[in-house]
């Protein structure tokens, strides 16, 4: 009998060889909805997601077999709603822009904050935080009901800690504030801590089987803050949520995602307990070497660039990649391949496909490329 | 505290980013009648300019970098405003107009850049972020700017660059502003694609470039 996706991803979490190597892939909303359109027989029936707020699971994961089914909430939510409005406010009082770019494929749309409801050092006095009881867990009881069985669950409680003090006091601000304003950037940090972790017990009494956090803490080529500033301001409030994650279930595995270089803290991550890192982006770290160096120790999710190959190179590039990383990062288990990032708008169709073929074609276990 | 301790010290806290205490040495500074413009030039660039390199070296990082930038402009602030109360002004490199273009609200890099630029003895007008082409021109106009930096952190606002480039020929300033681009994604071969006179990798860089686009 075939392993379970979740089986699957169990035996390489726990770096050791499943029958293949596992896999899964996001997507921009506009390219989901573009591949729901071209799929739209094929998908026909499957269950998928319910509410347009949160932008885990659809169709598609089903569809192309994915491994690991994500389930968003939390702070990060923000990021994307599906709302006509150019500009929204978030329960958090974060105010977004939608920002639109053209690609081949029509119109697409980023996000940026253009409003953020701590900018002033009083603001916290007054604040009162959105009460995690508010978010709607039915989502993920849902998911989990129909496919938890089969699939590796993914509970995203993401952009908790600095990411969250970005959101809410400005790109700008908060770096400055981790290093002159450090009281200040604890009280909000703790905030964004206390929420994300109740959050992270619902899902796990939900039934999840991995929680993601992530706090991006990359330049391209540089650590966007001293690794000492990171571990006396950051990396205390990650080792706590992820201590009292894994006390509450301890056979919850923890992801991380960072993008970028972030190579001198990939220790501390480890440290505090970090099962998984994503998303290893090749244009800033080697994941050959990252995998060598760092790969009994933690495993590796993504690697597949989003920056480049998948929107810009050919189907030959793709399949390149994929086999050059399935042959440098899967040997050992300890590896969930993916694009970096949600698959862009302006990547090609058959890119997506060559994404998805390659991998079935190299990724068979014991791997001899 | 000497006069010497004062210099070393105000030196010291722009390269530690320790805002209240610089600005507080600048005040002592003055009071105990240190020359301003010596104090800009002896400790607050020679400081912010170790700051630079160091960001370069990976010894510092972005918060540390703002950090002293903030501390050094809280000095300069002071120095300056010295200065013009003696009735002598600081002798201007030249006059800048400085800001990130529309659609793009990323100011971390351009607000470095335009603190080094004023340490270093431009006159800069900083038009913050989401600038449009009217507002770069009209400022140009106004201030009589000789040189026009622009800032872009996103490849779809990259070539709004160029459409400002191309708004100043249109209305006949080209030859009289020299332009110079930045920013993550932007790179020497989009400046010469636009036309743009020059393009910096870095802060350090982009005041050194300045410095190079006056003397031509």
């Amino acid at each position: 009998m075939e392993m379970t996706s979740k089986e699957r991803m169990q035996i390489a979490m726990d770096h050791k060889e499943p029958d293949r190597v596992p896999y899964q892939a996001t997507f921009v909303p506009e390219m989901d909805k573009l591949l729901r359109q071209k799929y739209a027989k094929e998908i026909e029936g499957i269950k998928g997601k319910t509410t347009e707020k949160y932008q885990g699971m659809t169709e598609l994961d089903i569809l192309f077999g994915h491994d690991m089914l994500l389930l968003t909430y939390g702070i990060s939510t923000g990021y994307y709603r599906d709302t006509l409005d150019e500009t929204y406010v978030d329960e958090w009082g974060i105010k977004w822009k939608k920002i639109p770019y053209k690609t081949p494929n029509g119109i697409g749309y980023y996000t940026e904050i253009i409003e953020f409801p701590l900018a002033n050092d009083d603001a916290i006095n007054s604040y009162i935080p959105p009460n995690p009881d508010n978010e709607d867990m039915s989502y993920a009881e849902e998911v989990i009901k129909y496919y938890g069985k089969e699939k590796y669950i993914c509970g995203i409680i993401d952009c908790s800690v600095f990411e969250a003090l970005k959101y809410l006091r400005g790109i700008t601000q908060s770096l400055i504030d981790i290093v002159a304003n450090k009281d200040l950037a604890h009280k909000i940090m703790d905030m964004s801590v206390d929420y994300h972790l109740k959050l992270g017990y619902k899902l796990i009494e939900r039934g999840v089987d991995l929680l993601w956090l992530a706090d991006d803490l990359g330049g391209e080529h540089k650590l966007l803050m001293s690794p000492e500033t990171f571990r006396e301001m950051v990396k205390p409030k990650l080792g706590y949520m992820i201590g009292q994650l894994k006390k509450k279930n301890k056979n919850i595995k923890v992801a991380f995602h960072s993008d970028g270089y972030i190579e001198p803290i990939i220790d501390d991550l480890i440290e505090v307990g970090v099962d998984l890192l994503n998303p290893v982006q090749p244009e800033s770290m080697d994941p050959a070497f990252i995998k060598k160096r760092y790969g009994s120790r933690i495993s590796l999710w993504a690697t597949v660039s989003t920056q480049k190959t998948l929107p810009f190179g050919t189907v030959q590039d793709v399949e390149n990649e994929v086999k050059e990383r399935i042959r440098t990062c899967a040997p050992g288990g300890g590896f969930l391949i993916a694009p970096t990032h949600n698959i862009q708008l302006d990547t090609p169709f058959e890119n997506i496909e060559a994404f998805y073929n390659s991998i079935k074609k190299y990724g068979k276990y014991p791997i001899n490329l | 505290m000497s006069i010497d301790e004062i210099k070393k010290e105000l030196y010291n806290n722009v390269l530690s980013g320790d805002f209240e205490l610089t600005k507080e040495l600048a005040e002592k500074a003055i009071s105990e009648g240190i020359d301003p413009l010596e104090a800009i030039n002896s400790y607050l660039i020679p400081a912010i300019e170790l700051v630079g390199e160091k960001f370069g070296k990976r010894e510092y990082f972005l918060p540390d970098l703002m950090r002293s930038a903030n501390a050094m402009k809280s000095a300069l602030n002071i120095f300056e405003n010295e200065i013009h109360k003696s009735g002598v002004e600081r002798k201007s490199l030249g006059k800048i107009v400085i800001g990130t273009v529309k659609g793009d609200i990323h100011e971390i890099g351009k607000s470095i850049v335009a603190a080094l630029l004023s340490a270093k003895g431009f006159d800069v007008t900083d038009l913050g972020i989401d600038v449009d082409s009217d507002a770069f021109i009209n400022n140009i106009i106004e201030k009589n700017a000789n040189i026009l930096a622009m800032s872009a952190l996103l490849p779809i606002t990259m070539p709004y660059q160029g459409v400002v480039i191309e708004e100043l020929k249109k209305r006949g300033l080209r030859e009289k502003v020299r332009v110079m681009v930045g920013g993550a994604p932007v790179t020497q071969e989009h400046a010469d694609k636009i036309g743009a006179d020059g393009y910096a990798d870095n802060a350090v860089d982009a005041v050194k470039l300045a410095e190079k686009l006056m003397a031509k």
